[in-house]
């Protein structure tokens, strides 16, 4: 239990609480549960659910007590932002990889404004069926595809962890 | 909850832990809950209760919870509304039973 205790004074630190509160938060903690462990009773029984995540307890526990109540928030922010970006990004790898596979001789040039005059020789000489658009732009596609439908699958897997885990909170 | 651990309180000043075994005692378990830390907490930062430290029987010393007089009005007003509340459920659960049985 020394191991929960501490990552609960780390994530009070942290959170920027006052030394003097989280010692006495800690003092209380370790003799609560030095005491519970003396009679033979769990630290779960202490605890309930917050036995299984320190730091969600130890950041309830400060903010009841009103010591980060401007400080909380910011903590759940970056949370939700990772899995919405990582969504939005395999959004996009699905929608380029499906532009890629169903037009897979697009180019560039397509889009060129007719008014450019300036026209780039390469320097060698360049065989057609090597550098074809269609050749890499439909494996890129299809690769696209599946990069973006993974990143679909994480951003997922990661929003309903991460519920999970607030759910349980204390 | 809140209710529940002012009650332990009325009884008297109490810590942490010895504030858990007497909610034990009386049919209250916290395994599968929250822990009553963060609600001994707002009870705190609400001014509902008072704190002291002192020497536990034989232990460190220890954070003791007792009620203030906001505490206690908030206790008293709380058992009556639980009270009333039980009251109305119990009366609601009769007259449905008593139109379900013949």
């Amino acid at each position: 239990m020394n191991d929960f205790v501490h990552e609960c004074e780390e994530e009070w630190r942290r959170l920027g609480v006052p030394t003097a509160a989280a010692n006495e938060m800690a003092a209380d903690l370790r003799a609560d549960l030095a005491e519970a462990a003396a009679e033979g009773v769990s630290p779960e029984h202490v605890l309930g659910n917050g036995v299984f995540d320190p730091r969600s307890f130890a950041a309830d526990w400060a903010t009841a007590r009103g010591l980060v109540a401007a400080q909380a928030p910011q903590r759940r922010l970056p949370r939700l932002l990772v899995p919405i970006g990582v969504a939005a990004a395999g959004v996009l790898a699905v929608l380029v990889g499906l532009a890629l596979v169903i037009h897979p001789h697009a180019s560039l040039a397509a889009v060129r404004s007719p008014r450019a005059r300036i026209q780039v020789r390469p320097p060698f000489e360049v065989s057609p069926h090597v550098l074809s658009p269609g050749s890499i732009n439909l494996p890129l596609g299809v690769v696209l595809i599946g990069l973006g439908l993974a990143g679909l699958v994480v951003a997922l897997v990661l929003s309903k962890h991460w519920q999970l885990v607030r759910t349980r909170g204390v | 909850m809140d209710l529940c651990l002012l009650a332990v309180m009325d009884a008297g000043p109490t810590y942490g832990y010895e504030m858990t075994k007497r909610l034990s005692d009386r049919g209250l378990s916290i395994v599968g809950e929250g822990s009553i830390y963060p609600l001994l907490g707002r009870l705190e930062r609400d001014g509902l209760v008072n704190t002291h430290r002192a020497a536990s029987n034989g232990g460190p010393p220890r954070k003791y919870y007792s009620l203030s007089a906001r505490g206690r009005r908030a206790f008293d007003e709380g058992v009556d509304e639980w009270r009333a509340t039980r009251d109305a459920v119990d009366a609601a659960l009769a007259a449905s039973q008593g139109e379900v049985d013949p």
